[in-house]
């Protein structure tokens, strides 16, 4: 390739602007613009690289190498999740390759988009890439907006944000929380008040009251701000004929929720009760 | 509670037999005197005192949970085992309340599960509807069957579990457990709590059930100063390496420690995913750079002139082939980059060792605009010029 060429394919900005170190990566920055060029698809004709499209992705890959089948798989199924978007997708592969080779590989890893062929890895050079497979996405004045390098984990959701990002349907702390996502532990205590409490519901529709009573109660040490079991408490209390002591935990149940429906007709129930 | 037989040790013998079935077949054998009466349990109150048959149960979570109807994944026995054995109860079960899992309050005769099974259980474990509703990557054994993995009964492991991890899980798992008995294997399998130790068993926000992406699973145990490899060998600690060195390798900056370690176990040295060499100085041959190869386009190594393979070069003259691409004393990736993060760009390390002393030559690297310089180094001073992107520069300079 010509220096000549090179210049058409780069003009340099730097406008970093990435969730990433500034020094992580080997790669053209953010903000790089892209100049377009009319390269040959491997489907057949011949396609401008870009577009106008707000955001479009560019996918480079090789056929010949492991983590860019898996991930063109990955990239056929972000294609068809995307597919309502205004987006442009390309595929950029190395001219060194047989045309035979990449079709059956798109074919067999089920890509929709068309494939230009990247002549002397001129566009790849342009954006310094070092490795593949990577995405880029380009916003519609051609300038690099984010650079998604190979990932085994997440990969397609991580273009995916990128993508839904650009188009300003995710918000920076969205686009954060799938780039580093919160921990989803094996949290065993978080719902245990929860569980009493359904459990003292089940077992007070069965008719087991005293064990109903324990469950309940164990519920609130644990939580003692939901409404639902301070009633659950008192219907359970006034069941056992004890209407005093119902309608404190109704009260304390109407202090948290004022329309808690159980504890509403529970309350009324009990104040009829002890008229009588 | 008084201790229960095991009614059966044996297997429920075919995949097939719907969990429903498995749970009719185990007697809940509950505590004497302390079953509630069956009048009691045909006879639900309601607010008042009055029979009803309103709860007010919480309803509405996983609305936009897709039920599943499956078959059991395992064959599992469902038995309660002898109490005494068992490490976990399940409260129902423990405090003799068929009825609320089964037909019948008859610990000898309980009948069937009311509903099958993750109906029964979701109407108490409730927050596992919105779990599977809200995030996409789902354990599809948990989302069918929580049986495939849980006794309802007891169980001599803790949480219900059927057996422990990793036993229970490398029982579907297999080629895992393959990875497991490889040459170096992993701490984090046979530790703590195993498999569960990175993986959430029902559901996730990362691919794979991972708990977190991999990097933050990883510095968990490998911020430590502590840590060593199954040869007595010191690790690194990550938090301090990568908090002292800027420049972070792509995978790393990424969070993607799988991107090069196998984390089950493998062959290859520190569970790479493939062949990385661990001397200075060896012969080229493509399959010594296969783990290297993996993301990296091998013609940055084999391509004696290029404007395209790589920055590495002075001019066309690709630098990567002069220093790597040699018969007998061809440099390896590690003899001048560090494969995690440094504080020079291109992970270029600060120094190489030199001799049997432990001496360690400055690389004195420096970046430029057009290209580099390594300085009193393996060489006398010695520049590179990347023409293209020069000519780039130059034309965009004003």
């Amino acid at each position: 390739m010509t220096a000549a060429r090179r210049s058409l394919l780069v003009s340099c900005a730097v406008l970093w602007s990435g969730l990433h170190s500034p020094l992580a990566t080997a790669h053209a920055a953010n903000g790089t613009m892209i100049a377009d060029v009319e390269l040959n698809v491997v489907q057949g004709g011949k396609r401008h690289l870009l577009g106008k499209e707000p955001a479009q992705v560019l996918f480079f890959f090789r056929p010949d190498q492991e983590h860019s089948r898996a991930v063109m798989k990955q990239m056929a199924q972000c294609e068809r999740d995307l597919a309502a978007k205004p987006l442009r997708w390309t595929g950029v592969v190395s001219d060194r390759f047989a045309v035979t080779e990449l079709k059956a590989a798109i074919e067999q890893a089920g890509l929709a988009m068309p494939v230009v062929l990247d002549v002397g890895d001129a566009v790849y050079a342009a954006l310094e890439a070092v490795q593949v497979p990577f995405v880029v996405i380009v916003d519609g004045a051609h300038k690099v907006v984010a650079f998604v390098p190979f990932m085994k984990i997440n990969f397609c959701e991580t273009v995916k944000a990128r993508v839904l990002f650009q188009l300003g349907e995710m918000t920076a702390s969205q686009l954060a929380a799938v780039l580093d996502p919160p921990a989803s532990k094996v949290n065993f205590d978080a719902s245990l008040a929860r569980r009493h409490f359904t459990l003292a519901a089940m077992l007070f529709r069965s008719g087991s009251f005293d064990k109903a009573l324990e469950a309940v109660q164990k519920s609130l040490e644990l939580d003692a701000s939901r409404a639902a079991a301070h009633a659950l408490r008192g219907n359970i209390l006034s069941t056992q004929d004890k209407c005093k002591d119902a309608i404190g935990a109704f009260d304390k149940a109407l202090a948290l929720d004022g329309a808690q429906a159980d504890a509403l007709a529970g309350r009324q129930a009990c104040l009829d009760k002890l008229k009588k | 509670m008084n201790a229960h037989p095991c009614t059966s040790l044996s297997w429920i013998g075919s995949a097939l037999v719907a969990a429903a079935l498995a749970l009719t077949a185990a007697p809940c054998l509950a505590a004497k005197g302390k079953i509630p009466d069956k009048k009691a349990a045909a006879t639900p109150a309601k607010p008042g005192g009055k029979p009803a048959q309103a709860a007010p149960v919480a309803q509405g979570a996983g609305a936009a949970y897709k039920e599943i109807s499956a078959p059991q994944r395992r064959p599992v026995n469902v038995s309660p085992c002898d109490n005494k054995e068992a490490v976990s109860a399940h409260g129902p079960y423990a405090s003799g309340d068929c009825s609320i899992c089964h037909a019948k309050n008859d610990p000898k005769d309980p009948g069937p599960a009311q509903k099958p099974v993750n109906k029964v259980c979701f109407s108490c474990h409730d927050e596992f509807p919105d779990l599977f509703a809200s995030l996409k990557n789902r354990h599809i054994v948990a989302e069918e069957n929580c049986t495939n993995c849980h006794n309802p009964h007891n169980s001599k492991q803790a949480h219900l579990l059927v057996s422990r991890p990793p036993v229970l899980c490398v029982g579907c798992h297999t080629k895992i457990k393959d990875k497991m008995q490889a040459r170096v294997q992993h701490g984090a399998l046979t530790q703590g709590a195993s498999c569960v130790n990175c993986h959430n068993p029902h559901a996730s926000k990362v691919e794979k059930l991972l708990i977190a992406m991999p990097f933050d699973l990883c510095v968990n145990c490998h911020s430590k100063d502590d840590i060593t490899d199954g040869e007595g060998k010191k690790l690194a600690n990550f938090k301090m390496l990568l908090d002292g060195n800027p420049v972070h390798h792509a995978p790393v900056a990424d969070k993607d420690c799988s991107a090069c370690h196998q984390p089950h176990g493998g062959d290859n040295f520190r569970l790479l995913g493939d062949f990385y060499p661990s001397h200075f100085y060896a012969p080229f041959n493509p399959e010594n750079y296969a783990l290297c190869f993996e993301c990296h386009d091998s013609k940055m190594i084999n391509t004696k002139e290029t404007t395209t393979a790589t920055r590495f070069r002075n001019g066309t003259r690709n630098l990567h082939y002069v220093h790597v691409n040699k018969p007998d004393r061809g440099r390896t990736c590690r003899a001048c980059h560090e494969v995690h993060a440094s504080k020079q760009p291109f992970q270029v390390r600060d120094s190489v060792p030199f001799g049997s002393k432990g001496w360690l030559l400055q690389v004195n690297f420096k970046k430029n605009a057009d290209g580099g310089t390594c300085d009193k180094t393996c060489h006398t001073a010695k520049s590179y010029v990347n023409a293209a992107k020069a000519a780039v520069n130059t034309q965009a300079a004003p």
